[in-house]
C-alpha cells in the first residue's frame, strides 16, 4: 500500500517536471518572483532597522533568517497546495474520476495539481539563503537546534495547513467559500513580524488561535536559540498537532459522505 | 453480474419560502426531489446494455451509483458481487468509468505520461503495461499520438487516449456515459467498434447511457429507457422497434393532395402531413398493396421507404409517458 503511494508521488513528481518543461519560461519567471519576494522584505527590515536601530533585540541578519524560515516554511507546505482548487472540483464534480478509481481521493487530488518543482526551487532557496545569512553573519548554530527548529518548523506547516485544509472541505457543506477562506488565511500574514514585538495577549492569539507562530518565530529562535524549547511546548506542539489532524480527516471523511450522498 | 433492486436515489433541495421565520433560517426547509426511483434490474455477463433517457432522466446518477460513486439512498446494487459504494478499493480495480464530459488525463503533458499514471494507480506491472498498451495502441491506431500533449488532440483523438487509460487495467465491467458526445461520426464508429471488439473477445460487460439513439441502434441488442427516474422500458431492442412489422413511407405529392385518402384500412397509419410530404406507416405484408395504389396517384411525385427509426418510437414513448 504504502509502495503504491510512494511510486504515485515519484509519478507526480516526473508529471510535475514534464509541466515545467512545457512551460520553460513560466519556471525561470517563478524564479524571478521569488528572488523579488525576498529582496522586498528584506529592504523592508533594512530600511526598518536604519529608522529604528532598536527593534525589540532583533538585528537584520536575525530578521533575515526569520523571513527565510517563513520561506522555506511555505516551501514545505507546497505538498498542500491541491488545497486551493478544492472547492471548484467539488462543485464542478471532479472527484467522481477518483472515487472510481483504487486511489485515495485526498491525496489524489492534492499531488495532482502540485508543481512540486516549483516548491522544491522555493525549499532549495530558502535553505541557500539560511546558509548564507548564517555564513555572512557568522552565527553560529548546533546541529541540535537545526534539527529541533525544523522539526517545530514542520510541525507548524502541518498544523496550518490541516487548519487551511479543514476551511476548505466546509465547501463540501456551503458550495463556494473561498473568499471566507483567503479572508480568514490573511490573518496568517501576521508571521511576517516578530511574534515579540505584539502585546502580550496578541502573542497567545498567535500561537494558538491562529498557530502562526509555529512556522516562524519558533523555528527562528530555536535556530537561534533565542529560547529554550522546554518539554511543555513539545507536549503542546503535539497535542495540538493531533488535535487538528483528527478534526481534518473527520472533516474530510464527513465531507466525502456528504458528496457520495449529494454528487456535489 | 450486475443486479440492482428497488434503487431510489433522492437529492435534497432547498424548499423556497416566503415566511422568514427563525426556525426556517435555521433548519432549511427542503423538498426530496427524486432522481431514480425505485429502479431494478439485471445483467448478465458478456451483455451490452444501452441505457437511453433524455437529459435529467437519472442516466448520470444511476451509473454513479453503479460505479460507487454515489451511495443510494434505498435499494440494493451489487457487481460482480462487490457492493459498489462499499467495497470501493477493489471494486474499483474491476470496473472502469468513462464519462465523455471529463477528461481524465493530464492536460499539459504527453499522453503517455498519463498513461503511466494510471498504470501505478491500477498497480500493474512494467510488462503487463507494455503488452497492454502496445495491444490497445495498436488496435485503436494511436501509436503516434502517445507523445503529444493532451491539449493539441483532437476531441476523437484525446477520446481515444482516454479510452486506453481507462481500461488499461483491463476490467470486467465498463460504464460508458455519454461516450460519443461530440464526436463526429467516424470517430464514433471506431469507438462503438472497438467497445464491441472487446465484448466479443473478452466478454467484457458494457453499460452504456446515452440519449444520441443511433449508437444505440446498432450497438446494443438491449436497451432500458428510463424517464423521469424510473424504468419505462427493458427489453430488446427490435421488440420495441417493432422493426420488422413497420416501414414508413414517406411521399411526396402535390399541394391539392390530401393524404387522408390514402388511409383506407386500419393497416395504413398517417404520422404525419405536411404540405408536400406525408409520412405513413405500413403494415409489411401490406406493404405491395399499398405501393401499388400509390403508383396509381397521379398527384404523388416521390415515394420513399424506411425502416422505423428507433427515434421516432422513443418520442412515441416518451408521449405517451407524459399522457400517463
Amino acid at each position: 500500500m504504502i509502495k503504491k503511494y510512494i511510486r504515485l508521488f515519484k509519478r507526480f513528481i516526473v508529471i510535475s517536471f514534464n509541466q515545467v518543461y512545457v512551460f520553460r519560461f513560466e519556471f525561470a519567471m517563478l524564479l524571478v518572483h521569488l528572488l523579488f519576494n525576498f529582496s522586498f522584505i528584506f529592504i523592508f527590515w533594512y530600511t526598518l532597522l536604519s529608522i529604528i536601530p532598536i527593534f525589540n533585540g532583533w538585528q537584520f541578519s536575525e530578521l533575515a533568517l526569520y523571513t527565510s524560515i517563513i520561506f522555506l516554511g511555505e516551501g514545505l507546505g507546497g505538498i498542500f497546495f491541491g488545497f486551493r482548487d478544492l472547492p471548484s472540483k467539488i462543485i464542478e464534480g471532479q472527484l467522481d474520476k477518483y472515487l472510481c478509481r483504487p486511489i485515495n481521493t485526498l491525496i489524489a487530488v492534492l499531488f495532482e495539481q502540485v508543481s512540486i518543482i516549483y516548491f522544491l526551487e522555493q525549499i532549495i532557496m530558502s535553505i541557500l539563503l539560511i546558509i548564507l545569512i548564517l555564513l555572512k553573519y557568522k552565527i553560529s548554530v548546533s546541529f541540535l537546534s537545526i534539527l529541533i527548529s525544523l522539526t517545530v518548523l514542520v510541525i507548524g506547516v502541518l498544523i496550518t495547513n490541516f487548519i487551511y485544509g479543514i476551511l476548505t472541505f466546509l465547501c463540501f457543506w456551503v458550495g463556494r467559500l473561498e473568499v471566507v477562506r483567503e479572508l480568514i488565511m490573511q490573518l496568517t500574514g501576521f508571521k511576517q513580524y516578530p511574534l515579540t514585538i505584539f502585546p502580550q495577549k496578541i502573542q497567545l492569539l498567535l500561537t494558538y488561535v491562529i498557530p502562526v507562530a509555529f512556522v516562524s518565530y519558533y523555528p527562528t529562535v530555536f535556530l537561534l536559540e533565542k529560547q529554550e524549547m522546554t518539554l511543555v511546548f513539545v507536549f503542546k506542539l503535539l497535542i495540538y498537532l493531533v488535535i487538528v489532524f483528527s478534526v481534518f480527516v473527520s472533516v474530510w471523511r464527513y465531507g466525502i459522505k456528504r458528496y457520495e450522498s449529494n454528487g456535489g | 453480474m450486475i443486479k440492482v433492486s428497488c434503487v431510489s436515489k433522492t437529492y435534497k433541495v432547498p424548499k423556497k419560502t416566503y415566511k422568514r421565520s427563525l426556525k426556517n433560517i435555521i433548519i432549511k426547509p427542503y423538498t426530496e426531489v427524486y432522481a431514480v426511483n425505485n429502479i431494478s434490474f439485471n445483467i448478465e455477463e458478456g451483455e451490452i446494455v444501452g441505457f437511453v433517457g433524455l437529459n435529467g432522466a437519472g442516466k448520470t446518477t444511476t451509473i454513479k451509483m453503479l460505479s460507487g460513486i454515489l451511495t443510494p439512498t434505498n435499494g440494493e446494487i451489487t457487481v460482480l458481487g462487490y457492493i459498489p459504494y462499499k467495497e470501493r478499493r477493489e471494486y474499483t480495480k474491476k470496473i472502469s468509468v468513462l464519462m465523455g464530459q471529463r477528461s481524465i488525463l493530464f492536460y499539459d503533458i504527453p499522453v503517455i505520461e498519463s498513461l503511466k499514471f494510471y498504470k501505478d494507480v491500477y498497480e500493474l506491472d512494467n510488462n503487463e503495461f507494455k503488452d497492454r498498451l502496445d495491444y490497445l495502441s495498436g488496435k485503436l491506431n494511436l501509436s503516434s499520438l502517445l507523445h503529444i500533449p493532451v491539449r493539441k488532440l483532437s476531441l476523437g483523438q484525446r477520446m481515444k487516449c482516454e479510452i486506453v487509460a481507462s481500461i488499461l487495467h483491463n476490467p470486467k465491467v465498463i460504464f460508458l456515459d455519454e461516450p460519443t458526445l461530440g464526436l463526429d461520426i467516424i470517430s464514433k464508429q471506431e469507438i462503438l467498434e472497438f467497445f464491441r471488439y472487446l465484448n466479443q473477445n473478452f466478454k467484457t460487460t458494457i453499460f452504456l447511457t446515452t440519449h444520441d439513439i443511433s449508437d444505440i441502434d446498432r450497438f446494443c441488442k438491449r436497451i432500458i429507457i428510463i424517464d423521469k427516474g424510473k424504468i419505462i422500458y427493458d427489453g430488446d431492442i427490435n421488440t420495441i422497434k417493432e422493426r420488422d412489422k413497420f416501414k414508413i413511407v414517406e411521399i411526396t405529392h402535390t399541394n391539392s393532395f390530401d393524404a387522408n385518402n390514402l388511409i383506407t384500412c386500419n393497416e395504413y397509419n398517417l404520422i404525419s402531413k405536411e404540405e408536400y410530404k406525408s409520412k405513413i406507416r405500413v403494415k409489411k405484408d401490406k406493404l405491395n398493396e399499398f405501393i401499388d395504389f400509390v403508383l396509381h396517384e397521379n398527384d404523388i411525385l416521390d415515394i420513399n421507404i424506411n425502416t422505423i427509426s428507433l427515434e421516432d418510437i422513443l418520442n412515441g414513448i416518451y408521449e405517451r409517458s407524459e399522457h400517463d
